[in-house]
């Protein structure tokens, strides 16, 4: 159409124009989004199913803002309407199901391993195991190892089967525990998902030590914790895993259970407040007094420690394996006729291994923000939010226990660099601080690791 | 210094040893007959009672697969499933094996596939 053409005719000439575009649109549909992978809809799952039961998911006790676990001090931060507290605003299960002092106060959990026949006086009280780097710690030559006691699931005692025993024992809507009335239990195709969303969280593979540290305290640390007279923990946790070590276990041991005396330790914080707390006798029933060996790559910012959450400090928990209780548990004293003597670390030591497991979960902080941030370069507004402020989490947890120790003040000055950064990519949404973002995050590295 | 190890290594290692994998078996009580995750069709089979011999504490099952005899013995767990009457499912003993009921065995591994280590049994009427 030239600059002479009626007016009418340039409109007839654009409508025409305007069908062949909404024919063109109608006859493409838009392109469907993708299907969700199992990942994505064990995502959702995990946050989101209640299962018809009391309002819990498995959110409800593994936070993703709290390293996929719950310590004391997160509960404190919770509402009085978080589903968690079902036994303080549900009148069905204000009985036997949960003790709220213990777990305001302590962060422990009723569990029934050992039966629901006498649920007042049969019942152990346990913290809320970090759901992390499962990909690395449940096999073992003996099959699959799961929860504090290894044996935490139904079924065929597998990761896949895990969730079933967990809506069985924390989601349901009386105590009576009824199928189909007090919950429902996950499909076949639940139970897939939720594997693969939990396999999926955090390392996907051990740490091969010796790490090239440069903190002298975190190298010294792990030298200890390699040494069979030393700190002698390589032993159950090979490279500072979950798993035991094929030179002293035998190949393929993978993660085992073992008898530490952690339940003889004196003065146990939540003995002292006047509630029944059973002895936990650990593995099967009746018990055998054995709990499964956790990673320790995960452990500095997951307290507390321990099945029973009776330990609040990293330091504290090394030093546990210097006391009698440990010295006179089957496994302390396996430990010394194996090798001719205790673990026995003065309090510098104790502070080196320390220095060593917070370096390395710092680096695992520094790993996951710097891959959330990635991520979020690559997703929409919306996810790119969650990621990166999951992304802060994890700076705020490295930044945490390398603070806490004073160590590597200058690794911490570059993660509150990163922090920033974050904070600032997340409220402009903008690539380019996302990248500075991850650039801090390595000069944090840099300063903890020789490059590898 | 794994070699430093070695010697005593295999000491503990043989010390140590956990015992087989098991899982967390009194929460299968309340898992309805089929539906134990990575069990049910896998290490159990299901199928109607045929015969009960309780002097020999042994339980015949004709289920898709066939007759089978199982043992029953003092460590087997036997539950009631009621979630058909939408009730609790409790313990049970012996005597809720009767002909014509329908079970799901577990076996107790694929060494003694001829001991059932749990038994569930579904309920019929009150129980």
């Amino acid at each position: 159409m030239n600059r002479n053409t009626p007016i009418s005719m340039k409109l007839a000439g654009s409508a025409a124009g305007l069908l062949v575009c909404v024919v063109a649109v109608t006859a493409c549909p838009p392109t469907p989004p993708p299907e969700p992978t199992p990942v994505e809809r064990g995502r959702e799952i995990f946050f989101n199913e209640t299962f018809n039961g009391n309002g819990r998911t498995c959110a409800t006790c593994h936070r993703e803002e709290d390293n996929f676990g719950l310590s004391p001090a997160f509960i404190a931060t919770l509402p009085p309407s978080d589903p968690l507290f079902v036994a303080e605003t549900n009148p069905d299960l204000a009985e036997n199901f949960e003790n709220p002092r213990l777990m305001r106060g302590f962060g422990l959990i009723v569990e029934n391993q050992d039966g629901f026949d006498d649920l007042e006086n049969n019942f152990n009280m346990r913290g809320i195991p970090h759901t992390l780097a499962l990909r690395t710690s449940v096999d073992s030559r003996d099959g699959p190892q799961t929860g504090w006691s290894g044996d935490g699931s139904p079924g065929d005692g597998s990761v896949r089967a895990f969730s079933t025993g967990a809506v069985i024992q924390h989601y349901p809507l009386t105590t009576n525990r009824i199928p189909g009335v007090d919950f429902r239990l996950p499909t076949d195709q639940e139970l897939d998902d939720l594997e693969a969303f939990m396999l999926s969280l955090g390392r996907q593979e051990d740490l091969q030590l010796p790490l090239p540290l440069k903190g002298a305290a975190a190298r010294r640390g792990q030298e200890l914790f390699n040494d069979v007279n030393g700190g002698k923990c390589f032993g159950c946790h090979n490279n500072a895993g979950a798993n035991a070590n094929p030179g002293v276990f035998g190949e393929g041991a993978g993660n085992l259970n073992f008898n530490t005396g952690v339940e003889d330790l004196p003065d146990q914080p939540q003995d002292g407040i006047g509630e029944k707390v059973p002895p936990d006798d650990g593995r099967g029933t009746p018990g055998n007094g054995e709990f499964n060996t956790p990673p320790l790559v995960e452990a500095a910012d997951t307290p507390p420690f321990f099945h029973n959450n009776s330990v609040a400090t990293l330091e504290g928990a090394i030093a546990f394996y210097n006391g009698d209780s440990f010295r006179n548990s089957p496994a302390g004293q396996l430990l010394r006729s194996a090798t001719g003597s205790d673990i026995n670390l003065d309090a510098t030591q104790v502070e080196a291994v320390g220095a060593f497991m917070r370096v390395i979960n710092a680096l695992e902080n520094i790993r996951t923000s710097t891959a959330l941030l990635n991520r979020a370069l690559e997703t929409d507004r919306q996810k790119d939010y969650d990621r990166l402020r999951f992304a802060n989490e994890e700076t705020d947890d490295a930044i945490m226990v390398l603070s806490d120790a004073g160590l590597h003040f200058e690794a911490v000055r570059h993660l509150r660099e990163a922090r920033n950064l974050t904070r600032r990519a997340a409220d402009n949404a903008s690539p380019g601080t996302a990248r500075d973002a991850i650039a801090a995050l390595q000069r944090a590295r840099n300063e903890l690791i020789e490059s590898q | 210094m794994k070699n430093a190890l070695s010697g005593t290594a295999m000491l503990l290692a043989l010390l140590c040893w956990a015992p087989s994998a098991f899982g967390q078996k009194l929460t299968e009580r309340y898992i309805p007959v089929g539906e134990s995750p990575g069990i049910s069709g896998k290490y159990s089979y299901q199928g109607e009672i045929k015969a009960v011999d309780t002097e020999n504490r042994t339980l015949t099952v004709e289920g898709p697969e066939g007759r089978r005899t199982i043992k029953v013995t003092d460590r087997t767990n036997i539950w009631l499933d009621r979630s058909q009457q939408r009730q609790t499912n409790i313990s049970g003993t012996m005597a809720d094996l009767q002909p014509g009921r329908r079970v799901e065995v577990k076996y107790v591994d694929y060494k003694t596939p001829d001991t059932a280590d749990w038994i569930k049994v579904v309920a019929t009427g009150s129980g």
